[in-house]
């Protein structure tokens, strides 16, 4: 009897023991938590917001559908409207709220969203389909770009020949002031027209027989280096800034004093540190690719994602678009995630003391 | 902005030198360019070896579908794999006989001999069930006038049309060669679908004599709520249904592969007009932007493009290529603006008269399209050279022509109790008037939007332009209730649907243009209730009753109603035309050979003469055009490669 | 008495967009040989400026523009360090001379580790010799080298070798820093205000440790430093600057014993001492001199107590007293 009351006891004990520490477990980390929830109330809105916004457009998913059928079979448009209504099974007048909570039921089930007019067709599908062409182009143009433009804007703070520093800011000014778009139909028109030493479109060309690496590099080059041509200017702005306020430590000077070659202090010193600010940018930019460059990728007829993205928003085709952009914020708040972290791992000085 | 200020010399010298590099590229291309004219096309040996005739297309990227109807688009291979019985020319009067030899005509009968010669792609003939098959499962115009198709044995079957709505011989052909893709449903694959949807429509019942559309049912029957249900799940089915194997289609050009942005078709060796097939493969580039697509035509890289860019574009394209040649094409279409007739300011016809005199429609033309004919109409549902082939000359010569004369359009509208006050005009309440202008992004649209906005201006009206992406929005923006959009630009007349004037009044009455003006509809039956005068002044009708017996009518009686229908509304004044559009196609000489009019180009390879219905080169131009024969041209030996 | 270093009349200029500041002018100062010599003055004086033209490493854009810096190499042998191209200076820097940083909190690398610090440092002077001389240092040989210096630094050489600088407290990263001076054996080592920022024990533990490097490796230093006190305590010569000029110079004791120049008197009399009476302490009146604004004459006369007309027309010259005692002032211009 009485050890029965013992183990009572020690079992309340525990329980206790054990609900202080998922407690506690959770109000150490309350932090994470908060930026947790703030995240996916972010998504929440932002899946919202397109979708209202999508439904309250006068043209619909019907319209669209109509209007081909009315090509298609010469019928009029009051029957097309009918007989899309049937094809598709989907009424655009249905309660906007409801459409909404079968898309996120059916997010639950781990789908993006179906697509209104193809069965088979869903935005994971389409994600699958074309989101390695976007990260193809874009992850090349921003490593690139990043290289590039930490090695000019270190250049630009270093202020050792002047020649070069004028021809980097005149770059600078150039590039930038012209958007990418633009700097791909010149490129295209010289490189692609004029020259003809690259293909004016698509991601690769099955006829031509050369090796899949080396024709998807070719198709590549022109989106990339436009990319590359503006993106460049940016990182190399940024990096300046960073240099210039890294220079004025004494690590450097001391550096000096003790006898370091200038390329070592350069390479070692000043990039590395004024490296480290830039560390959270990439990966917050590495987050926004995901989403497609559309209007280098409509030029240049490249079958990327962000391609597909506005293809979709003029069919009206509300479920994949809102799944495309819900994987798109998803990911991006996720790189800011990242982004916080990461740099822990670079800074040693964030790493041990955290 | 300091370092930019430190740096201006050095950005000045480095600008400088990018303008000096572009403007050297520049006067490099137009040094390469070569003269106006090409020479030796009929004599000297072209490039072609190979067969090959590259062009744009689009499809769905996501996948084209295993069959025609699964709800993805295959693009070029539809036009270039899939038939029809026949295949219209549109904006001639030629049909071109395909999967049928022959349609013969009884009564209310139509009898149909299929092809012995014709093949699907994967090998099994084409019999009537095929094609009998497809009508049950889409509905399309000609099934609202049958009543049944029945097969008679595998290569005939017997139409019987609606006795209460017959359609005349000559629609008849017209009616069957519209169905273009009939031959993209084969018995032997769809059978369970086919079967069951004969099924569900045999046991319907007829249409009633009292219902509202009657006229537009399918097979004469009543698609009620269930019927529609019932059918939708069948449809549903048919559509998901994966064809296992080859796509099914029974066309000239057989599909080899595809990606998101390349499609190769080549010749189907077994097709019944095999011999007089030229090329040997297609090679079809995923339609680029407008500005790439240029650049591409002017570097050689396609060989046939549709369509007329702005003027200053076309030539510099010419110029750039000396091996392309343009083509102007007439589209049996007018382009014009719709009055929204919803609103108050169109009630007044004084008004709606005084706005045909406001516009200059020569500059409109000229800065929109310069190689089209301009229209002195006002809006007739029909282009002027199509009217004046329908309707006798004094009903055509009944069309009032208004010319551009902004002192007699103040004068209407003084008339109409409007006033002018610091220049700008205001209605018969005082209110000054401002009108909102709806219109589709790109050309023309663009630079005819402006050109309307500037005239009105200085007339002392001021206009707003909403743009939108793509016409099907334009038309749902339009046909709201309490749209925003006063007036809209936007084809007043069309006729896509061949040689019928049928065509152009369907585009008009049940496709586009009346839906956006807001034509005052009759409650009790849902049809637009507008009635006209007719031409000869006898007495007035109901525009719809005529419109919906359009293919009914032949012969004197034909051009009677169409007199009617043009005539009467082009009283109303209900919208402006401003010119009867003219497209076109760009070929590579070098590549593409056979091409009409080889005398013209050696002068000049831009060719702007436009030919009509009676000129005896109309036909061979207007064939040029892939989308208005579909490929029938590739396949007859109209357009061959030069080799 | 045998220098180790003799600056001669050197003039240094900060060349701005639309003018010069000369932060230094004319100063000459002999460095002696295993002696601690102390160079004095307030903030904007011009002593660090003097220093890191020993390793003519001026902070840009300041540049020698007349004069030199001769270093005593060997019994025979003198560097101008001045005229020393890129190469050869990067070699001469810190191998002949090796400099403790004002505030050598900020003078390491903060993304690397101290050991790697270190090693880098003996790897690039390693590849200046010439081929034929020149060997791989291999971790364990510099791990060695820099454990022994650690050592002699009173610090825990396997916890330090590891860390990195911000792991290090400002006393400990001190004691790096000279541990680091001493790494390839120079001759002199420069101290800029090497106890600032720190507390009193640690300083006087500081100074210790470099009276210690003084006496048992016999490496002369100069101490660049504001506080009399410390002087006083630890250096052999002393040196008083003042508006970019060099005022007095000579050995502690002499300077102490006679405060020729007012300017050295007034900071030693405004020096708190233990066995003084705090009300004696006579602060120095007026404000520095601004180097954008310098008084004509005398750079000290706006201040002096002892001014006279001569001394706000122009400049004494350097007087060298019998003892080999330097002074730059109109009161002894006469004894010379």
């Amino acid at each position: 009897m009485e050890n029965t009351e013992k183990t009572k006891a020690g079992f309340k004990e525990l329980l206790v023991q054990t609900w202080s520490r998922i407690a506690k477990f959770f109000w150490d980390s309350r932090f994470f938590w908060k930026r947790l929830g703030i995240a996916i109330v972010n998504i929440l809105f932002a899946v919202l917001l397109t979708f209202l916004v999508l439904t309250l457009t006068p043209t619909n998913a019907i319209d669209s559908y109509a209007q081909t059928l009315v090509e298609q079979r010469g019928i009029s448009l009051d029957e097309a409207r009918k007989l899309a209504v049937e094809i598709l099974g989907y009424d655009p007048n249905a309660n906007v709220f409801k459409q909404l909570w079968d898309y996120i039921v059916n997010l639950a089930h781990g789908n993006l969203g179906t697509s209104i007019y193809l069965k088979d067709v869903t935005a994971n599908s389409v994600i699958a389909q074309f989101l390695p062409y976007t990260l193809f182009i874009s992850a090349i143009a921003l490593l690139v770009s990043f290289l590039l433009g930490i090695n000019m804007g270190s250049n630009m703070a270093w202020k050792k020949s002047p020649a070069k520093e004028t021809f980097l800011t005149s770059y600078i000014v150039t590039s930038s002031a012209v958007p990418d778009y633009l700097w791909g139909l010149i490129l295209l028109y010289v490189f692609g027209c004029s020259l003809g030493w690259f293909p004016l479109n698509g991601a690769r060309d099955i006829t031509n027989g050369l090796p899949v690496v080396i024709d998807l590099l070719w198709h590549a080059a022109l989106p990339v280096l436009s990319m590359v041509i503006v993106q460049t200017s940016s990182w190399a702005l940024l990096m300046r800034g960073s240099a210039v306020s890294v220079l004025g430590e004494d690590y450097v000077n001391a550096a000096r004093a003790r006898g370091i070659p200038n390329r070592i202090i350069v390479r070692k010193y000043l990039r590395r540190n004024a490296m480290l600010p830039l560390v959270t940018q990439i990966a917050i930019s590495f987050g926004a690719i995901f989403g497609g460059s559309t209007l280098i990728e409509s030029i240049f007829s490249y079958p990327g994602l962000g391609l597909q993205l506005s293809t979709y928003i003029g069919a009206r085709d509300y479920f994949v678009v809102v799944g495309i952009l819900f994987f798109t914020s998803v990911i991006i708040i996720f790189a800011n995630f990242v982004a916080d972290s990461v740099y822990s791992f670079v800074d040693p000085r964030v790493r041990r003391d955290s | 902005m300091k370092v930019l200020y430190g740096y201006k010399k050095a950005i000045v010298k480095f600008v400088g030198v990018m303008l000096a590099i572009m403007l050297a590229l520049t006067c490099f291309t137009a040094c390469v360019s070569t003269e106006k004219g090409y020479s030796g096309y009929g004599t000297d040996a072209g490039k072609n070896q190979s067969k090959v005739l590259r062009i744009f297309g689009t499809w769905t990227k996501t996948g084209i579908g295993t069959h025609y109807n699964c709800g993805a688009d295959a693009g070029p291979f539809v036009i270039f794999g899939l038939e029809g019985l026949a295949q219209y020319v549109r904006t001639t009067d030629e049909i071109v006989m395909l999967l049928a030899e022959s349609f013969t005509h009884e009564g209310n009968t139509t009898k149909v001999k299929l092809r012995d010669d014709a093949y699907w792609h994967d090998g099994e003939p084409v019999v009537s069930m095929d094609i009998i098959g497809c009508w049950y499962l889409n509905h399309d115009e000609a099934t609202s006038y049958m009543e049944s198709v029945t097969e008679i044995d595998d290569k005939n079957f017997l139409i019987t049309w609606k006795s209460y709505l017959t359609p005349a011989e000559s629609a008849r052909d017209i009616l069957l060669a519209q169905a273009t893709k009939i031959g993209s449903t084969p018995y032997h694959i769809f059978k369970e679908f086919v079967d069951e949807a004969i099924e569900l429509t045999n046991s319907l019942e007829q249409c009633p004599e009292t219902s509202t559309s009657r006229n537009s049912s399918y097979f004469d029957k009543n698609w009620n709520g269930d019927a529609a249900t019932a059918f939708g799940e069948i449809y549903t089915a048919y559509r998901a249904y994966e064809v296992d194997g080859v796509y099914p289609a029974t066309g000239p050009y057989k599909l080899e592969s595809y990606t998101e942005t390349q499609m190769t078709l080549v010749k189907n060796e077994n097709y019944y007009l095999a011999d007089t097939c030229g090329f040997e493969r297609i090679e079809v580039t995923y339609q680029p932007t407008a500005a790439v697509a240029n650049q591409m035509l002017a570097a050689g890289q396609v060989d046939y493009v549709d369509g007329t860019p702005l003027q200053s574009v076309l030539e510099s394209i010419l110029q750039q290529n000396g091996s392309l040649v343009h083509y102007k094409i007439l589209d049996q279409g007018t382009v014009g603006c719709l009055f929204n007739l919803e609103k108050e300011i169109w009630a007044s016809d004084i008004v709606r008269e005084a706005f045909q005199y406001v516009f200059d429609r020569e500059l409109i033309k000229n800065t929109a399209n310069p190689y089209a004919a301009t229209s002195w109409h006002s809006m007739s549902t029909m282009c002027s050279y199509e009217a004046e082939k329908w309707l006798d000359p004094d009903d055509y010569d009944k069309l009032a022509e208004y010319y551009y004369d902004q002192s007699k359009a103040a004068e209407l509208l003084e008339q109409a109790g409007w006033s002018k006050a610091d220049g700008a005009w205001q209605d018969e309440n005082g209110n000054k008037v401002s009108l909102t202008l709806g219109y589709v992004e790109g050309t023309p649209w663009t630079a005819m939007a402006t050109t309307v906005q500037a005239l009105l201006k200085s007339f002392g009206i001021e206009v707003i332009l909403k743009s939108t992406e793509s016409p099907t929005t334009l038309l749902a923006n339009a046909r709201i209730t309490d749209s925003e959009y006063d007036f809209m630009l936007y084809f007043t007349a069309l006729n896509p649907w061949g040689s019928h004037p049928g065509g152009a009044f369907k585009h008009m009455y049940s496709q586009m243009d009346a839906a956006m003006m807001h034509l005052p509809v009759n409650e009790s039956d849902g049809h637009y209730s507008l009635v006209l005068n007719k031409a000869d002044g006898s007495g007035t009708f109901r525009a719809w009753d005529v419109f919906e017996r359009i293919y009914t009518y032949s012969g004197s009686r034909l051009r009677e109603v169409t007199a009617d229908l043009v005539v009467g509304f082009a009283e109303m004044n209900y919208g402006i035309d401003f010119y009867d559009n003219v497209t076109g196609s760009f070929f590579n000489l070098d590549t593409v050979g056979n091409l009409p009019l080889q005398e013209l180009f050696s002068e000049d390879r831009n060719i702007t003469t436009l030919y009509y219905y009676n000129d005896a080169d109309y036909d061979n131009v207007q064939k040029l055009n892939l989308y208005y024969t579909q490929a029938t041209s590739y396949s007859t030996g109209v357009i061959i490669p030069r080799g | 008495m045998e220098n180790i270093v003799e600056i001669r009349d050197i003039v240094i200029e900060y060349k701005l967009k639309k003018y010069a500041l000369r932060a230094v002018d004319g100063v000459s100062l002999d460095i002696a040989a295993g002696k601690i010599t102390a160079l004095v003055g307030e903030s904007g004086s011009g002593k660090t400026t003097v220093a890191s033209s020993l390793l003519n490493c001026i902070s840009s854009p300041g540049e020698i523009v007349s004069g030199t810096v001769r270093r005593h190499t060997g019994p025979n042998e003198v560097t101008e360090v001045e005229k020393l191209g890129e190469n050869a200076l990067n070699e001469f820097r810190w191998k002949q001379i090796s400099m403790v940083f004002q505030g050598a909190q900020s003078a390491l690398n903060p993304v690397v580790t101290i050991f790697n610090q270190f090693y880098e440092t003996m790897v690039v002077h390693e590849n200046y010799k010439p081929k034929s001389e020149r060997k791989k240092i291999t971790k364990q040989e510099a791990e060695q080298r820099i454990r022994y210096l650690l050592d002699f630094v009173n610090l825990d050489a396997d916890r330090v070798m590891t860390s990195y600088p911000h792991e290090l407290s400002g006393g400990m990263k001190q004691r790096v820093m000279i541990a680091f001076s001493l790494l390839l054996d120079p001759k002199l080592i420069i101290l800029d205000e090497p106890t600032t920022a720190l507390d009193v024990i640690t300083q006087d533990f500081i100074f210790k440790l470099l009276q210690k490097v003084n006496r048992e490796m016999g490496i002369a230093m100069l101490l660049l430093t504001h506080d009399i006190s410390v002087v006083a305590k630890y250096a052999d010569y002393m040196a008083v600057m003042y508006g970019g000029r060099l005022m007095e110079y000579g050995t502690v004791e002499e300077v102490f014993e006679h405060k020729y120049h007012p300017y050295t008197r007034g900071l030693i009399d405004s020096t708190p001492a233990i066995n003084k009476d705090v009300g004696l302490l006579r602060p120095i009146g007026g404000e520095p001199p601004d180097l954008l604004n310098m008084p004509a004459g005398c750079k000290f006369h706006p201040r002096c107590p002892q001014c006279k007309e001569i001394c706000k027309q122009s400049e004494p010259k350097t007087v060298t007293m019998e003892t080999g005692h330097r002074v730059k002032c109109f009161l002894y211009e006469d004894e010379a």
